[in-house]
């Protein structure tokens, strides 16, 4: 599961869609599905024509309505009635909402240590790089497992957890860019005006290196968005009565010969979800590489 | 490679499991009692005042943390709640399975992901290049439990052509390694790729392209030893996303490894079983490594010759 | 120490690890600045003249208290810059600023010019609320020539680099600054342009009375601008004197040297000169003796032995140099 979208193992970096860029309809694509996604989210409880715990033991396990089930539950319905279509929304809510605190999570962690190891260097470079390899030394899902059954699960843990996939990607990306921007000379200049560290950090080196900073970000979504469902799916994610697509594709797994669309709905969603962030991605990359580097 | 690069890395290595081991320890302490979680509730009060003794409880912390560190060392994670055996050997004992996956795996990553990315760098631009571009992009937003469902309805429900889940015959693995080696071959795809096109614009190359049109012979000949350097820096990466892979695809084709009995034992709170497993990863993810480290360094002798200084 | 100067800088060397493992194990260490002393008065401007490599740009900066020199001291009126804490440091930078050669980046590529003048004058409390604040970015725009409001709201890539430079000098002037160290600042720019920022920095002098540490090898700005004038030879100070003086009597072949490569405006040559031969020595290969002996026309023995030490030879005036010297003493003050 661990990936490394940036950068090889020997520090260069790598494309992982294509040098060239890629055909705008395809971008269009990924852009509006992800848009749909994001709003079909927040707008659940709109959108949703059921709750999404709304059970009906009536209709359960009944085919999505275009293939001859019950009128007005598009993606039919599951073990325990429940419209899978609304589910999905839900769901789709609740997997984004916990992969992105993750990631502002791992992201931030990341960028601080980053900031720290560029601006004293010695000692926290030492540090950054024993917990690399420290983090390095035990395969995540595996770590991430442990943590879970030393702790017990929460959401609070789940969330650092998530956050704690790829942070290390941020600080190497951070350390690098900060550590040019002070080689660009505003950075020694803003110090000779008598600035504070903080300030010429948080105020000018920051939205410097932001562009590259979300970049990276994108391209590490996917693999938050994948660890989110994949643990949710083993169970050891985010826990009944609330509901995740991993967990929608975990229950749904019992039910593959008789009902298969409880698990084809939420994984094709998934998958939908972390190949639209990829693309975007990879295309936001190629136009900040593309732009005049001041 | 010189001595020193080789000592350097050992220990390097040696320290990594050190860390490993003080960090368990403490989340162990952070966690609760580590006797309470590391034994069974139903085992007897001897047994129990028998491993305080031995682990001095009552001892100041690092004295402690060291009769822990001399445990470790001697094997003894606790006990199994489930069969109240010693937690080791609830582990090792699933080790095969999961070597054979890990293996078959492999062998599927690196017979689809090799030569996909050779060919896509040697055609760049073409539709073969695009078909292994896209088979990377979309292989990698798959999840690998989502296909191996997808295979299970296809092969098992559709086709009956394999059996859905155990290991009782070869045809048990066939689905599970394509889903963990699929997973794979799209990473190996990708680093191949990059690091055959970066040999490829090399100059030499060129005069060795020139020379004739570009015949396959010539690419692996010349370009694949020099490509083989990065690539060959993936496979630390690859057994860790081997390890990750399998805690997910056991699961699903209830493969008895260790990944299943990791789900198993985190979801039964089996802190002693979990800490086993922790062990051993790490031990086969330090080895792997080292064992990258070593061909890197026997593979490109001017990296062995500086020592240890590029790891930073 | 002289009380009257601004900035007194005593005894300043510097050393540098030469790279690791391209030569050899062990570093190798290189005196960029060797033993340097000098002072600043104030509404003074002091050159620091040499070629690339002459340690003038370190020096800059170590009298700016931006880099720590391995020996020596700096004094602003009377306070040791390198024993000031964080805050204190911080605090003394209102009173000394930088003009670089490179005036892109002396400026935060992202943010529009008129914001980074702003936010020194909010950092310092300089003008009390925000429509005063942009008051005083209007006039210190329109103090530099750059009126009109159009320019405060550009990006630096926007501007010319002279208008950057004039950006630079409005920011010093914001903050009250009260000595400038003017690295290289107008050989990124075109001639014409040249001239114009040199007047604008003389023209501040006069109305702020500031002080400037003005390094440059070129130098006909140096005599447009500089009171006196230092001449840095690898690391070295070795001609400190009047602006007329140098020009008019040089007394070290170095400096000889120096000055006879400037293309006058009548012959259009920039030729090397005579004098100047031979390579830039390595500064890493400490030997004995004068660092000049190797280019030196004039080079006796003594030279080859004895480092030559700076000595005043007449009002204000000093030397390195055995010849200059004794020419000194033996023609009875010629100079």
């Amino acid at each position: 599961m661990k990936e490394q979208a940036a950068t090889d193992p020997i520090g260069r970096r790598t494309t992982f869609a294509s040098t060239r860029r890629l055909p705008s309809l395809v971008i269009a694509g990924a852009i509006s599905f992800l848009l749909v996604a994001v709003m079909s989210g927040a707008l659940a409880d709109i959108l949703a024509p059921q709750g999404y715990n709304d059970q009906n033991l009536l209709i359960r396990l009944k085919p999505p309505s275009f293939l001859g089930g019950p009128h007005g539950y598009y993606f039919g319905t599951d073990e325990l009635g429940r419209d899978v279509f609304s589910r999905v929304l839900f769901s789709l809510r609740f997997s984004l909402l916990i992969a992105v605190t993750g990631t502002l999570v791992g992201a931030g962690f990341g960028t601080l240590l980053g900031f720290l190891a560029a601006h004293f260097q010695g000692l926290w470079e030492d540090i950054l790089s024993a917990l690399v390899d420290f983090q390095a030394s035990i395969p995540f899902m595996i770590f991430a497992l442990a943590a879970l059954a030393f702790f017990g699960n929460s959401i609070f843990l789940f969330v650092i957890l998530l956050g704690l996939y790829g942070w290390e990607v941020y600080a190497r990306l951070v350390r690098g860019l900060v550590l040019s921007a002070k080689e660009l000379g505003y950075v020694e200049a803003l110090r000779n005006l008598g600035f504070h560290p903080i300030r010429i950090y948080s105020r000018h080196v920051l939205p410097n290196i932001g562009g590259a900073l979300l970049v990276q970000i994108t391209l590490n979504f996917p693999g938050i968005i994948l660890l989110e469902s994949g643990l949710s799916f083993l169970g050891l994610g985010i826990q009944p009565p609330l509901t995740s697509l991993g967990l929608m594709i975990g229950s749904g797994r019992e039910f593959m010969t008789t009902a298969w669309w409880t698990a084809v709905a939420p994984g094709t969603v998934i998958f939908l979800t972390a190949l639209s962030v990829t693309l975007v991605g990879d295309w936001f990359r190629d136009r900040l590489d593309a732009m005049p580097s001041n | 490679m010189s001595a020193r690069f080789l000592i350097v890395r050992t220990l390097r290595a040696l320290l990594t499991l050190i860390l490993v081991v003080t960090f368990v320890f403490l989340m162990l302490r952070l966690a609760g009692d580590p006797i309470k979680m590391l034994l069974p509730e139903d085992t007897p009060a001897s047994v129990v005042e028998q491993y305080r003794a031995r682990w001095g409880m009552d001892a100041p912390i690092y004295v402690q943390y060291i009769r822990y560190v001399a445990s470790v060392l001697h094997g003894d994670f606790g006990m199994s709640f489930r069969d109240g055996r010693p937690a080791l050997q609830a582990v090792t004992e699933r080790i095969p399975a999961t070597l054979t996956l890990g293996f078959a795996g492999l062998a599927v990553a690196l017979l689809v992901g090799l030569p996909a990315g050779i060919a896509a760098a040697v055609m760049r631009n073409s539709i073969v290049d695009r078909s292994v571009i896209s088979f990377a992009v979309v292989g990698h937003s798959v999840p690998t439990f989502f296909f191996g469902i997808l295979l299970i309805m296809l092969f098992s429900m559709s086709l009956r052509w394999l059996p859905s889940s155990g290991s009782a015959t070869w045809a048990h693995l066939v689905m599970p390694a394509l889903t963990i080696g699929l997973w794979n071959a799209a990473t190996l795809a990708r680093f191949t790729r990059a690091s055959m096109l970066d040999v490829l614009s090399q100059a030499y190359m060129k005069t060795v392209l020139a020379n004739g049109l570009p015949s396959s012979w010539r690419i692996l000949r010349y370009a694949l030893p020099n490509a083989a350097i990065p690539i060959v820096t993936m496979l630390g990466l690859i057994v860790g996303q081997l390890l990750s892979g399998a805690v997910i695809v056991e699961t699903v084709f209830a493969w008895p490894g260790i990944g299943r009995l990791t789900v198993t034992a985190v979801a039964g709170r089996e802190v002693a079983v979990v800490q086993t497993i922790v062990f051993l990863s790490a031990l086969a993810m330090v080895m792997a490594n080292l064992l990258v480290d070593l061909i890197y360094g026997w593979l490109d002798p001017r990296i062995g010759s500086k020592t240890g200084g590029m790891s930073r | 120490m002289n009380p009257a100067s601004l900035l007194t800088v005593t005894a300043v060397s510097r050393s540098f690890a030469s790279a690791r493992g391209l030569f050899g194990p062990k570093a190798r260490m290189i005196k960029a600045v060797d033993d340097v002393t000098f002072s600043i008065g104030r509404k003074e401007t002091l050159a620091l003249v040499g070629e690339s490599g002459s340690g003038k740009s370190t020096t800059g900066r170590i009298a700016l208290g931006l880099m720590k020199p391995t020996s020596g001291t700096v004094h602003y009126e009377n306070e040791d810059l390198f024993k000031l804490g964080g805050a204190a440091w911080r605090q003394s930078r209102r009173n000394m600023q930088m003009i670089f050669q490179d005036s892109a980046g002396a400026l935060d590529p992202r943010m529009p010019v008129g914001a980074q003048i702003e936010e020194v004058l909010s950092v310092y409390g300089l003008a009390g609320g925000k429509s005063a604040r942009h008051n005083r970015v209007v006039d210190a725009l329109d103090r530099v020539g750059l009126g009109g409001a159009s320019i405060e709201h550009r990006l630096p890539r926007e501007l010319s680099g002279g208008q950057r430079q004039r950006i630079a000098i409005a920011r010093a002037l914001a903050m009250q600054a009260k000595l400038i160290v003017c690295d290289e600042p107008v050989s990124a720019l075109d001639v014409s342009v040249q001239a114009q920022i040199v007047n604008l920095l003389m023209e501040m002098q006069q109305v702020f009375g500031l002080s400037y540490l003005f390094i440059s090898h070129d130098l006909r700005v140096v005599r447009h601008i500089s009171h006196r004038v230092a001449v840095m030879y690898l690391g070295r100070i070795v001609e400190i004197a009047s602006t007329a003086d140098i020009f008019k009597n040089p007394h070290h072949p170095y400096t000889q040297a120096l000055l006879a490569a400037v293309p006058t405006t009548r012959r259009h040559h920039p030729s090397a000169g005579p004098l100047l031969g031979g390579e830039l020595q390595d500064p890493a290969s400490a030997s004995s003796g004068c660092r000049f002996q190797g280019r030196c026309p004039f080079s006796r023995d003594i030279c080859r032995w004895v480092e030559p030490a700076l000595v005043e030879v007449g009002q204000g005036r000093q030397v390195a140099c055995h010849l200059a010297v004794r020419a000194d003493t033996e023609g009875g003050g010629r100079a």
